[in-house]
């Protein structure tokens, strides 16, 4: 019961942390911690690209795949299509992608690179997503992820 | 000072979030032959000889190698004066119709002579893989076959068109027989000898703890993964070969020492022409493997060397690849992590803006709509993604020269510097490697670029790089020194403060994160995925306009 008690305590004092970290708009059990920003990449002016900084505010651990967890949505709820990697720099697999290794050594590939990622409670993984911007595109304001929704700060 | 330690912080707490990696490499766990110390050297660069004297205890057996009449209506047709008599005088000599046959028929210090002729090595390329009879010495890991050493000595045409593996059944990993074997083409070009594969075998020549071995006059193409390959082998000579058409790389050593790639060509690689990975732990007293007067062009990647430590280039063209130059510390299990200690000067790297990534070209090499063996192989399809437009890229190395090089007409930037954090390389089961956990920060570090030209060509006229330096701004000790641009124009750069100059050099530790973000999404990159095929946020695939 004591531990029960505590264990609660600490989702609350999670869920606060979360709150306080991004002013809302944030559900599920993943937050933004710090400021995510939006920069236009130098030389692309109809891209975007998001890099930020997610934390598992859950007591259980949250396996992220990039590809297919993430999406980007406008307003509408509509999916913008995008990309997003658990990294804040370039890495690259010694496999190309046409010359696949086993499914467990893919996977294994996948996490050191940041096309996935696990996160234990409290852990955090700098995420960087980009999207088009151009004229007629969509304007997203906010990610899902396993199960999360999280903001997009406008620019 | 706040930057640095929250990067530092999210640095570590990311390598936390992923797990370890497990062994995982299109070949086995290999072994530097002189260990990583640098001392206690053994081995030397092996020294030519003559094929013409004939077989003596000093010179080694001659094996000559031709193809019947074909060989003498090349010889009649190719060569002139004393060059066509002496290839008749050893036709007369001749035993043997295949060069894997004048290799299992060597012993060590034998010379095979290969006439003119093409060899497509028939008995090999029915060898199937994995090979049955070779059962419990290969693992399957999805569609690789990683075979064992003694796999590759026991069944070795099962993976390679021709196999020089000379460790005898022991546990030493050194060279018993078949060392100091001399493979040469005795035409008067490279390509009056073809050895040519069907892309069916991963690897034209492989020499295997093959020390000693020397490779020259010749030309080699289309295989499936490298068509000169050695591995683990102290002592190696590549000498006056033309290696095009590869579905990766032209010319590939793992784990070797005491090397010379000398006067080679090599073009078409859907990965590099050239590639020295995990090079010879020299700690920068020492560099272990030379490469000279080469031409790599037309390539994905000219030069590249995943822990390409202990390697000078010096006076070789990189030129019209997707990038020019790269070695890095971002693929798991090199040993010799993180890369260090290669010395790059008086080449010449320039108009490397061939953009393999096109739409175009995305579609065409899209293995789910065409198959590998219907490519035509004179078409490049990239099976990495590199920045078009870029010179010489340093992804996470340390303690490198670029020095007195000229580096023009690459569109994006002459020469780039980029931080790869220790986690992103994984682990090196070996235990070859310096992976120190508490220090993910571990380069880029004491990199100096000196006296380079900078957008101008030799005959000094004016060929601008779209940009000349490019760093993240990580690290520490890297400098710039002596760099000039046309008409000893400053060079520039993407540093606002200005680049730190030699020897003092500098770094802010992490990165400047807005400048490493901007690499990232292309890390994305799939070929076979629309959407990925070009991923947002990246721009290394859009051809940069040319610089005015």
């Amino acid at each position: 019961m004591r531990m029960l008690g505590a264990a609660v305590l600490t989702t609350l004092a999670l869920a606060l942390v979360a709150c306080g970290a991004d002013g809302g708009n944030t559900s599920g059990s993943l937050a933004w911690t710090g400021d995510p920003r939006v920069v236009t990449p130098q030389g692309l002016p109809e891209d975007r690209t998001l890099t930020g900084k997610l934390r598992n505010d859950s007591l259980k651990k949250v396996d992220l795949r990039s590809a297919r967890d993430v999406k980007v949505l406008d307003e509408d709820g509509n999916s913008v299509p995008a990309t997003a990697i658990f990294t804040d720099t370039f890495a690259r697999s010694i496999y190309p992608p046409a010359r696949g290794p086993s499914r467990d050594t893919r996977r294994s590939e996948e996490n050191r690179i940041g096309l996935r990622a696990s996160l234990q409670p409290g852990g955090t993984t700098p995420i960087t997503v980009s999207w088009r911007a151009g004229p007629g595109a969509s304007e997203p304001v906010r990610i899902e992820i396993a199960g999360s929704s999280l903001a997009i700060p406008r620019r | 000072m706040r930057r640095t330690s929250l990067a530092l912080a999210t640095l570590a707490l990311g390598a936390l979030a992923l797990p370890g990696l497990a062994p995982a490499h299109p070949e086995r766990h290999s072994y530097y032959p002189n260990g990583t110390s640098g001392e206690n050297l053994s081995g030397s660069v092996p020294k030519y000889r003559s094929s013409y004297k004939p077989s003596s205890k000093k010179l080694g057996k001659r094996l000559v190698v031709c193809k019947g009449s074909a060989s003498r209506k090349r010889i009649h047709a190719r060569l002139k004066g004393k060059q066509e008599r002496r290839n008749l005088a050893l036709l007369k000599k001749c035993k043997y119709h295949d060069i894997q046959h004048a290799v299992n028929k060597a012993q060590n210090n034998a010379r095979i002579l290969v006439l003119p002729g093409v060899y497509e090595e028939k008995p090999s390329g029915a060898e199937p893989n994995p090979d049955p009879k070779c059962e419990g010495k290969y693992r399957v890991e999805g569609e690789n076959v990683i075979g064992s050493y003694e796999y590759h000595r026991e069944c070795p045409n099962s993976q390679n068109l021709i196999a020089i593996a000379g460790d005898g059944p022991d546990a030493d990993r050194k060279c018993d027989d078949k060392c100091n074997i001399q493979i040469e083409g005795t035409g008067r070009k490279a390509k009056d000898v073809l050895i040519k594969g069907e892309r069916s075998k991963l690897n034209l020549i492989r020499a295997d703890r093959a020390d000693g071995i020397y490779l020259r006059n010749f030309m080699v193409e289309l295989s499936d993964f490298n068509n000169i390959y050695a591995l683990e082998t102290n002592g190696f000579v590549f000498d006056r070969i033309v290696s095009r058409y590869s579905r990766e790389y032209g010319f590939l050593t793992f784990s070797s020492d005491n090397g010379l790639y000398t006067d080679l060509v090599a073009h078409g690689s859907g990965d590099s022409g050239i590639y020295p990975g995990s090079g010879p732990e020299g700690r920068c007293k020492r560099y272990g493997i030379e490469i000279r007067n080469s031409d790599s062009y037309e390539n994905t990647i000219g030069y590249s060397g995943t822990a390409g430590n202990g390697i000078w280039a010096h006076d070789n063209k990189f030129h019209h690849n997707g990038t020019g130059m790269t070695t890095d510390s971002f693929a798991a299990n090199h040993p010799g992590m993180p890369q260090d200690c290669a010395k790059f000067e008086k080449n010449q790297i320039y108009s490397n803006n061939e953009n393999y990534f096109t739409e175009e070209r995305d579609e065409y090499c899209d293995i789910s709509k065409r198959a590998v063996k219907d490519r035509d192989p004179k078409i490049v399809c990239p099976t990495f993604q590199v920045p078009v437009g870029t010179g010489i890229g340093i992804f996470g190395g340390n303690g490198n020269i670029i020095r007195d090089n000229y580096i023009y007409d690459n569109w994006r930037d002459g020469a780039k510097l980029v931080t790869i954090p220790a986690f992103l390389r994984g682990d090196d089961p070996t235990g070859q490697s310096d992976n120190d956990p508490a220090n993910q920060l571990d380069n880029p570090i004491d990199n100096a670029y000196t006296d380079n030209k900078m957008g101008y060509r030799p005959d000094g006229t004016r060929a601008p790089n779209g940009n000349d330096f490019w760093w993240d701004e990580g690290g520490r000790g890297n400098c710039w020194g002596g760099n000039l641009g046309s008409d000893g124009a400053p060079v520039s750069s993407n540093v606002l403060g200005g680049l730190p100059g030699c020897p003092r050099g500098g770094g802010l530790g992490a990165p400047n994160p807005a400048k490493s973000a901007s690499q990232a999404t292309c890390a994305t990159w799939d070929p076979q995925d629309e959407l990925l095929r070009d991923p947002p946020g990246c721009d290394w695939f859009t051809t940069p306009p040319k610089p005015r």
